[in-house]
């Protein structure tokens, strides 16, 4: 039975590589050299090929059924809400436990964010992420 | 620049310049030559028995090297995508696949990568002069590699333990408790780190055990184990300033040889039983003296260095449960758990702290978290940004790469060259490994996983043929493993690689206290009796395996109710 609520493995993710992809996707040059070309993906199974192929470590999750790939405009404010059960289950997660982010933000700038010590603390954090990332535009 | 022979002395890994995939400059003059410190398994292979691409050696030309480096590619993104669902195994709790690479750690150090060299050849040796004597804890010991031990006394006039750090995070305002000190030591030089805060340098012999946070609290329990072997040693005479030192050096010296005994015991009673074939463990059951390789000179085989012993990072989990935390934490993560990665993070603090039990299978205790059955697949998490990246433009992220290119590079003997040798040595093994015994059904089988995916892998048909010749020799160790023991323990091949080496290390370098024969008991008393007069070691520390390793920690430094746990 599929797991509604399962979460997408991040932390196995290679970001250079998934950002590399999605970036030959929006252009349409290919940003790996490697004589290989990289349409937008039509299918799931396509998607995943593609993951794989690159070696973002990303795997989509099997509740994943269907592909809705949106490409935006300069001129279309797109505003991309995220499923209500996965905001409500990072916030019951933030009530144990910190915030995470993706390791290379440590490698870059070698040294890990001072831990959030509060709850409140915590929930102020998570709304500003989600903020930034629905209004962000790709820069 | 021109080199010996007027051949170009390049990087191999340098960028192609232009040229095509397949026009690689030409390697250095030296390429061929076995590395110091290595040898081969079974004697040295003809040129007609090495590893070849194409019927090409890769260390001698420059477009076999293009082309293998092109396969590898292909078969390292196939083994980097493992399935999450990919079975965990119940024979092995997820503590050895750390015991197995510190174990490795015991056999070599190489001075350069085999895939960093110019291909192998005059710079790469074997530092590791003698194998499975714990020189990887110990390094010279406190004399020339004094920064893991602690000072005796406030003149440090001898030092006999190793120094412990303190879990983290360091708070000075909260008193220490004795069991707090579990992490390996670690130290911070001024101005030295970058710019950052932390301990960016780990106080071991060997730094590669610091290199994650598991490998450095398996060294841990090794520093614990000689700390105890020296607490439990009667102090003896300390009337004179001369009299401790030399009363320092000798519980030093014991409990050095005690926990390399110990060790010794437990990488043959514990470990190789646990990853060799039913049939090979059964042929090194009687004596553990070796069987095939009767005349081997110094040195470790390459083929177990570059070929068989890279099994164990197929062990490697996707996550791991450390302490009382309901959510496991990700291999990736773990893997920037040291000094070197994060300074900022050390010592170890409270979430990576192992508890034993999570490890190995402690009697009474939780179900530990089991290593992944081996196979030709490895974590997705070792493609991590910033772990393993591409040696060169072109090159795959990861540890898979690493490994078989390596190999390649390596000359060691071809897959084909090992079964045929083995076969004549050991016919009775043909009937526990039906792709040892049948050249085509070997072929065959490797075909068909290498044809797997060809729109991820990129491997046209050729190079699936070619590979299958030809498979580099830690892929086939894995592969076989899966293929013909369901990814429990090794296969066939592996299995005898990996007894042979270890079995025969042991048996040609013993202990003194080993000559005697006898068991681990009758061992440790007699080194006592050596050096000790009347004194025994009591409680016996009769230890079995990893568990019991843990279990006599728990009850010398009472940690069986500690916090954060420690079984």
């Amino acid at each position: 039975m599929i797991n509604m609520l399962e979460p997408i493995n991040i932390a196995a993710i290679n970001y250079e590589n998934w950002g590399r992809l999605v970036k030959t996707w929006s252009t349409g040059r290919s940003y790996f050299d490697d004589g290989t070309v990289y349409p937008i993906p039509q299918t799931l199974e396509e998607m995943q090929e593609q993951l794989d192929a690159v070696q973002s470590g990303l795997r989509l999750p099997k509740r994943m059924q269907h592909l809705h790939v949106v490409k935006m405009a300069p001129d279309t404010m797109t505003l991309r809400l995220p499923p209500a059960e996965l905001v409500e289950a990072s916030e019951r997660r933030l009530e144990k436990e910190d915030y995470t982010f993706p390791p290379f933000y440590d490698e870059a700038y070698q040294h890990q964010p001072a831990p959030l010590q509060t709850h409140e603390d915590r929930m102020k954090f998570h709304a500003r992420r989600i903020g930034d990332y629905t209004i962000a535009n790709c820069v | 620049m021109q080199a010996h022979g007027g051949a170009v002395r390049v990087c191999p890994f340098s960028g192609q310049g232009g040229a095509g995939p397949e026009q690689a400059q030409q390697p250095p003059a030296n390429a061929a030559a076995t590395p110091a410190g290595f040898r081969h398994f079974l004697g040295a292979p003809t040129p007609a028995q090495r590893f070849q691409v194409d019927g090409e050696d890769p260390r001698l030309s420059a477009t076999a090297l293009a082309t293998l480096r092109r396969r590898l590619r292909g078969v390292a993104i196939l083994m980097g995508n493992r399935d999450e669902e990919w079975p965990d195994n119940p024979d092995l709790p997820a503590g050895y696949t750390y015991t197995l690479q510190f174990l490795a750690h015991d056999l070599v150090q190489s001075s350069l990568p085999v895939w960093a060299s110019h291909g192998g050849g005059a710079e790469v040796e074997n530092l590791r002069p003698r194998a499975l004597r714990l020189d990887t804890l110990y390094g010279s010991g406190p004399t020339g590699c004094p920064f893991p031990f602690a000072p005796d006394d406030p003149q440090d006039l001898s030092r006999s333990r190793f120094r412990m750090s303190r879990i983290g995070p360091f708070d000075p305002t909260t008193p220490a408790k004795d069991s707090d000190y579990r992490d390996i030591g670690r130290a911070s030089t001024i101005g030295t780190s970058g710019g950052t805060d932390g301990f960016p340098e780990p106080l071991v012999a060997d730094q590669r055990n610091d290199s994650h946070s598991l490998i450095s609290q398996v060294t841990s329990l090794f520093q614990l184990l000689h700390n105890a072997l020296v607490a439990l040693q009667p102090e003896g005479n300390t009337a004179t300033i001369g009299h401790r030192i030399r009363g320092h050096n000798l519980r030093f010296a014991v409990a050095r040889d005690a926990t390399t005994l110990i060790w010794r015991h437990l990488v043959r009673q514990d470990i190789l039983p646990r990853i060799l074939h039913p049939a090979v463990r059964e042929l090194y059951a009687a004596g553990a003296a070796p069987l095939l390789e009767t005349e081997a000179g110094p040195g470790i085989p390459l083929e177990f260095t570059h070929g068989a012993f890279r099994f164990g990072h197929a062990m490697a989990r996707d996550s791991y449960h450390f302490g009382d935390a309901d959510e496991p934490l990700p291999l990736g993560t773990t893997l920037r758990q040291s000094s070197g990665r994060s300074p900022d993070l050390m010592p170890i603090r409270r979430i990576w702290v192992a508890q034993w039990s999570r490890f190995f299978r402690l009697e009474g205790q939780q179900e530990p978290n089991l290593s992944k059955r081996i196979g030709p697949q490895m974590s997705g998490n070792f493609v991590t940004d910033g772990l393993f990246d591409p040696l060169a433009e072109g090159d795959p992220w990861g540890l898979a790469y690493r490994d078989l290119i390596s190999a390649g590079l390596a000359g060691m003997h071809s897959v084909d060259s090992l079964c045929a040798r083995v076969l004549h040595l050991q016919p009775g093994l043909a009937q526990h490994s039906p792709m040892l015994a049948d050249r085509a059904a070997r072929q065959q089988a490797l075909i068909g996983w290498l044809g797997q995916r060809p729109r991820v892998s990129r491997l046209g048909a050729a190079d699936i043929a070619a590979l299958a010749v030809e498979p580099p020799l830690p892929f086939y160790v894995m592969f076989e493993a899966e293929r013909e023991a369901e990814g429990r323990h090794l296969g066939v091949l592996g299995s005898l690689i990996v007894a042979e080496t270890l079995h025969g290390a042991m048996a040609r370098d013993p202990l003194p206290a080993e000559s005697g024969g006898g068991d681990l008991a009758a061992q440790l008393d007699r080194l006592c009796a050596e050096w000790l007069g009347a004194f025994r070691f009591r409680p016996l520390p009769d230890i079995r395996d990893m568990a019991g390793l843990v279990g006599f920690l728990a009850r010398h430094y009472r940690l069986e109710q500690v916090d954060p746990p420690f079984i």
